[in-house]
């Protein structure tokens, strides 16, 4: 499976979640990525960094550069209305997958009930 | 190997020195980071370098998403110009109040004036209802964007042409021109001195996203899905419209069912001409019931005959003006689908 291509459309969402715990870099952003998703997520690096630049206009994040382990790097953080969009997006998310969920579980048990019949 | 791979970067990004440097820095550091963390894992430097690369994917793949993301922004920004302008012609131009009141300049200006005024607004209100519905997606995009410009396109030039007939007019008639049209014509020229980089600047991005100019939309993207869109999610907002919707469609449902061939009147995408006639016709009652409540209200009994000729000059005028913009402009604007291909190939 691709793992890259589920979460396209959700990218935005997970970035603004990994640079909400304080100012990180690119490549720190990528690695918390990869580890929090226990390795699912797997997609082209650079695919983030429009993601982040885009979120930046947008005005949910800001950036600087500074000096992170002897390297001059582009730190991003959340603004307020990064931490706003955080919530409402994170909320919208929950819904939607407590509905798929939902929906899942009463497939699955009547597949159950169906095969034991 | 890194350094090939950046090279090839800023030859293919397209953008302001300063926004590709800062670019270029971050995947810079990106490549290097992800090269030096294998490298300690036991990978030699140049193996090291090739698997950075390959997992931060082709740079020509990253460039081009800059490139449309900058389009879209600038699309956007255009666009709002470009709607800001119409509004402009708008007030400068309705009647009432009539600040530049079109039947009192001379023709053929005053009728230039008329058609123009009204291709500027449609043309802004469609841009910015395009650039709404593309919100979400951080800015028009692929043929939205190219129906962003082309409508921002049409609402310049038809300032520009505004502005043009009225200073034509003005200079004409030297010594008989209310200070209140130059004020009109310093304020649409302004408009036009705005917006004019804004739409420069936007095509120059378009065209470094490789955005086709020529594209033209599918039903999912053209004029009807954009206002359909938008009333969607004005529903959210207000309730009131979501009901008008829902009792629209049951009417259509109900019609569909009862008498068919009279529901496909409604079927605007698949009969524009119709749609084309209806709204002119719309549009022309629209304007003599206008100037009539304008000219004081219903005309006395006697006056009748008089009336309903005036009026149906303005009918046949607006008609006239609404079906030769339809011709001229209709599937440029996205408005009228371009012909099918078994339509446009004679040999079928």
């Amino acid at each position: 499976m691709n793992s890259g291509e589920p979460i396209k459309g959700h990218l935005d969402v997970l970035l603004l979640a990994v640079v909400a715990d304080g100012p990180v870099h690119g490549y720190a952003i990528v690695e918390a990525l990869r580890e929090r998703s226990g390795g699912h997520f797997a997609l082209p690096e650079g695919t983030v960094y429009p993601a982040l630049h885009r979120l930046e206009t947008d005005g949910l994040l800001r950036s600087d550069w500074a000096v992170v382990g002897g390297r001059r790097r582009r730190q991003y953080e959340l603004t307020k209305g990064g931490r706003g969009a955080l919530g409402e997006r994170s909320r919208d998310w929950w819904r939607f997958a407590g509905a798929v969920e939902s929906v899942l579980r009463s497939g699955s048990a009547a597949a159950v009930g169906g095969g034991g019949a | 190997m890194i350094t090939d791979y950046l090279a090839e970067l800023i030859d293919v990004l397209e953008l302001p020195a300063r926004r590709r440097r800062r670019i270029v820095a971050e995947v810079e550091d990106h490549l290097q980071c992800t090269a030096a963390e294998l490298h300690a894992n036991g990978l030699d430097v140049a193996s090291a370098e090739r698997e950075a690369i390959r997992r931060f994917g082709p740079a020509r793949e990253l460039a081009q998403a800059f490139l449309e993301d900058e389009a879209a922004r600038a699309g956007r920004a255009a666009g709002r110009a470009a709607a800001a302008l119409a509004f402009l012609v708008l007030l400068v131009t309705a009647d009432p109040p009539g600040l530049m009141h079109w039947t009192a300049i001379p023709f053929p200006a005053g009728v230039v004036s008329f058609v123009v005024a009204q291709v500027a607004v449609l043309a802004g209100t469609l841009t910015l209802v395009r650039v709404w519905r593309a919100e979400p997606t951080h800015g028009p995009r692929g043929v939205r964007l190219t129906l962003v410009l082309r409508g921002a396109q049409v609402v310049v030039v038809s300032a520009l042409a505004l502005v043009g007939c009225g200073l034509a007019v003005a200079i004409s008639r030297p010594g008989a021109t209310p200070g209140r049209v130059w004020v009109v014509l310093a304020l649409l020229a302004a408009g036009v001195a705005r917006a004019w980089p804004s739409l420069w600047h936007s095509r120059r991005r378009s065209f470094a996203a490789r955005i086709d100019p020529r594209a033209m939309p599918d039903e999912q993207d053209d004029a009807l899905a954009d206002l359909a869109a938008v009333l969607v999610r004005v529903e959210r907002r207000l309730a009131v419209v979501g009901d008008a919707r829902r009792a629209i469609t049951r009417c259509v449902a109900w019609l569909r069912q009862r008498a068919p061939r009279l529901a496909t009147w409604f079927d605007l995408r698949h009969y524009p001409w119709r749609f084309a006639w209806m709204f002119a016709i719309a549009a022309g009652l629209a304007l003599a019931v206008g100037h009539s409540l304008g000219e004081g209200g219903p005309p006395p009994l006697h006056d009748l005959a008089r009336a309903a000729v005036a009026g149906s000059i303005l009918l046949s005028v607006e008609c006239a003006a609404v079906l030769v913009s339809f011709v001229a402009l209709g599937r440029f604007l996205g408005i009228r689908a371009p012909s099918s291909p078994s339509a446009a190939d004679p040999s079928r």
